[in-house]
């Protein structure tokens, strides 16, 4: 199977979603009835789930039909969006425990070198004037807390 | 003649030097606040109600009412700059704001915004004076059936108007309105498809999800064009409308003016279902309907004027009945109780110099809101023009303190991560992910007013539908439908 084909990609989750939702069609049937007259929790998602079945296979159906095809991300295009996507997912899982003020110096600088930028003026304005803006903004202005992490345990709240 | 008396002593309370600097605060808070995405017209003004406490209650009022006008119109900033919509709003000046801004030209986009949502406000708050009680009249006719059905009207409009396949918008929209679904059902406390995560209880956080699927995902196609040019700055141009473009937009404001207003004073239709019928009926009415989603200025025109107009027409139902026609008019309406007003038909008896300086006062704050968002375009374009490697992390860092700000949340920042891969996703496959931003905002009241339709007409389906403004907006929503799917029909016909 090609992986990077727009046509059997576009077909491949148009199956999915149908699997997906039938299902969650068949979880709704654990649902309990509505109270006298009341249509119950059941009836709207069932509407919706079955509207998604029917539209999720017309569109893997129109794919598979489908002659022409393309490159689902052009080859030379891949590498920054998924690197950017791998360096937000590790900032997310360190968010917590590293606190947000390292943790935000640290995804800057990695995402901005991985972006190709080299001009240390850049790396270290951006990386450490963001998370300034963010402090006198947010936690000074609005009162709003981010977590501090192992900030917490060195210095205390 | 006595309303324009008051009216008189409304404008002089207004101009009161501290009313004056309330105001001007209000609207520049609102402004910033409706452009960080996150922050909403109603959070923003929630954050300043703390601030009000020991104001007297005209000032107040007019600070709130200042705010909520300048977040309406903060929320196109960030749509228009990097496809994020600062309120729910906005969603849809993102389809022609941002490609504009793509094109080269983010002031003109900007002036679109901002001089069409000035005139809204302006004409919605004479209607505010002038006609506030035949349009409660209309409002209040609005029952569960007629909701369900402008909301479906809504969703069918935007998933035709789509560009692409309507098929792909359809199931996009579907998708929305599942992941609606989700949460503890509102009438037998019944939790649905939580599989056991208590943090689902509430369903699908509403700011996250919307900021992770139209930003996020804008962060990532962002980058795909970077080459070995990191650090080079996008060339913008600098160029105001010209007047043949002042002109072309004009009747886009004035009939998103109308709509704003209308939908405005029905409570809890909203901006979003305002706009989005400006921008169908704007694509409708253009002679060139294939440009709309490349940046043309009706389309940018229109539902600005409806989301500035709204404000006046939430204020309707709100000062005339005391019925809170939105979230941020519910935060207006506790303002003016903790000073002990009661809003409603007594206000106007009780308290006319309240009611009457905040009329005063949208007319202030609407000039003033022109003023400042044209002082602020010269500071705002400098966004654009940060290089693309910079702009796409700091896009990042802006949804995770954005949705992390509100709530506290880790989850709401999962809900971000999650929402920003699955947009990216779909706008690779050509599934475009309005109609699912849009359908998740609509969910909740489509489906609540669809099951009261049923539980007021004891199952009878055909019944409530039939009823005149619910049969029109069902019929305009088939047509919706089916028109894209006739013009499909008859392209392969002619090529055939």
């Amino acid at each position: 199977m090609k992986v990077n084909s727009h046509r059997v990609v576009t077909a491949a989750v148009g199956v999915v979603l149908a699997l997906a939702a039938a299902y969650l069609l068949w979880v709704t049937f654990d649902f309990p009835p509505g109270r006298r007259r009341e249509p119950g929790p059941a009836l709207w998602p069932r509407i919706v789930l079955t509207l998604i079945i029917v539209m999720a296979g017309v569109i893997a159906a129109g794919a598979l039909r489908d002659k022409q095809d393309r490159s689902l991300i052009e080859p030379g295009a891949a590498a920054a969006p998924f690197s950017l996507m791998g360096l937000m997912l590790a900032y997310f899982v360190v968010f917590t425990p590293l606190g947000y003020y390292p943790a935000t110096v640290v995804f800057f600088f990695a995402a901005l070198w991985t972006l190709r930028v080299r001009s240390w003026k850049v790396l270290a304005g951006v990386s450490l004037g963001f998370p300034l803006v963010v402090h006198l903004v947010f936690e000074r202005l609005l009162n709003a807390r981010f977590p501090r992490g192992v900030l917490e345990m060195l210095v205390g709240s | 003649m006595e309303t324009l008396s008051l009216l008189g002593s409304g404008f002089a309370g207004a101009l009161e030097t501290y009313n004056v600097l309330m105001l001007l605060l209000g609207v520049a808070v609102g402004i910033l606040g409706g452009a960080m995405p996150g922050l909403s017209a109603s959070t923003t003004v929630a954050l300043l109600l703390p601030l009000t406490y020991g104001m007297p209650p005209d000032t107040s009022i007019i600070l709130l009412a200042a705010t909520y006008v300048g977040a309406e119109y903060g929320g196109s900033i960030s749509a228009i700059f990097i496809n994020t919509p600062g309120t729910p709003g906005a969603i849809v000046t993102t389809f022609d704001g941002y490609p504009l801004t793509k094109r080269g030209y983010p002031i003109k986009a900007l002036c679109f915004s901002l001089v069409p949502g000035t005139i809204a406000g302006l004409l919605a708050n004479v209607a505010l004076i002038t006609i506030s009680i035949p349009l409660v009249e209309f409002a209040l006719k609005f029952g569960p059936a007629e909701y369900f059905a402008l909301g479906v009207f809504g969703l069918a409009t935007i998933s035709s108007l789509t560009e692409g396949s309507v098929t792909k918008a359809m199931l996009a929209a579907a998708i929305g309105l599942l992941l609606a679904t989700i949460g503890t059902d509102t009438t037998i406390g019944f939790p649905r498809f939580t599989f056991e995560y208590p943090e689902l209880l509430d369903g699908i956080p509403l700011v996250p999800a919307l900021i992770g699927m139209l930003a996020l995902s804008e962060a990532f196609m962002m980058v795909e064009e970077l080459g070995t040019r990191a650090l080079l700055p996008q060339r913008f141009s600098h160029e105001y409308p010209t007047w043949p473009e002042w002109k072309s937009v004009m009747p886009a404001s004035l009939r998103g003016s109308v709509i704003g207003l209308v939908i405005g004073a029905i409570p809890g239709a909203g901006s979003t279902i305002a706009s989005i019928i400006s921008y169908s009926v704007e694509k409708r009415a253009s002679r060139h309907p294939e440009k709309f989603g490349t940046g043309t200025p009706e389309g940018i025109a229109g539902p600005e004027a409806a989301n500035n107009a709204v404000v006046g027409g939430t204020l309707i139902p709100m000062l005339t009945l005391g019925i809170p026609g939105s979230a941020t008019a519910a935060i207006m309406i506790s303002a003016l109780m903790l000073h002990g007003l009661q809003p409603g038909p007594e206000l106007f008896s009780k308290n006319p110099e309240v009611v009457y300086n905040l009329f005063a006062s949208q007319f202030l704050a609407n000039l003033a809101m022109l003023a400042l968002g044209l002082i602020g375009m010269t500071w705002w374009i400098k966004i654009v023009e940060v290089p693309k490697a910079v702009l796409a992390p700091c896009i990042i860092a802006i949804c995770f303190v954005g949705s992390y700000a509100v709530g506290g949340n880790i989850w709401d920042i999962g809900v971000v991560v999650v929402f920003g891969i699955g947009g990216y996703s779909m706008r690779k496959l050509d599934i475009p992910v309005a109609p699912t931003v849009l359908a998740l905002v609509l969910g909740f009241m489509v489906e609540a007013n669809f099951r009261r339709m049923l539980l007021i007409s004891g199952g009878d389906w055909l019944g409530p539908l039939m009823r005149p403004i619910t049969a029109v907006l069902l019929a305009l929503a088939l047509i919706s439908f089916v028109v894209p799917f006739w013009r499909t029909y008859r392209r392969r016909q002619a090529i055939l």
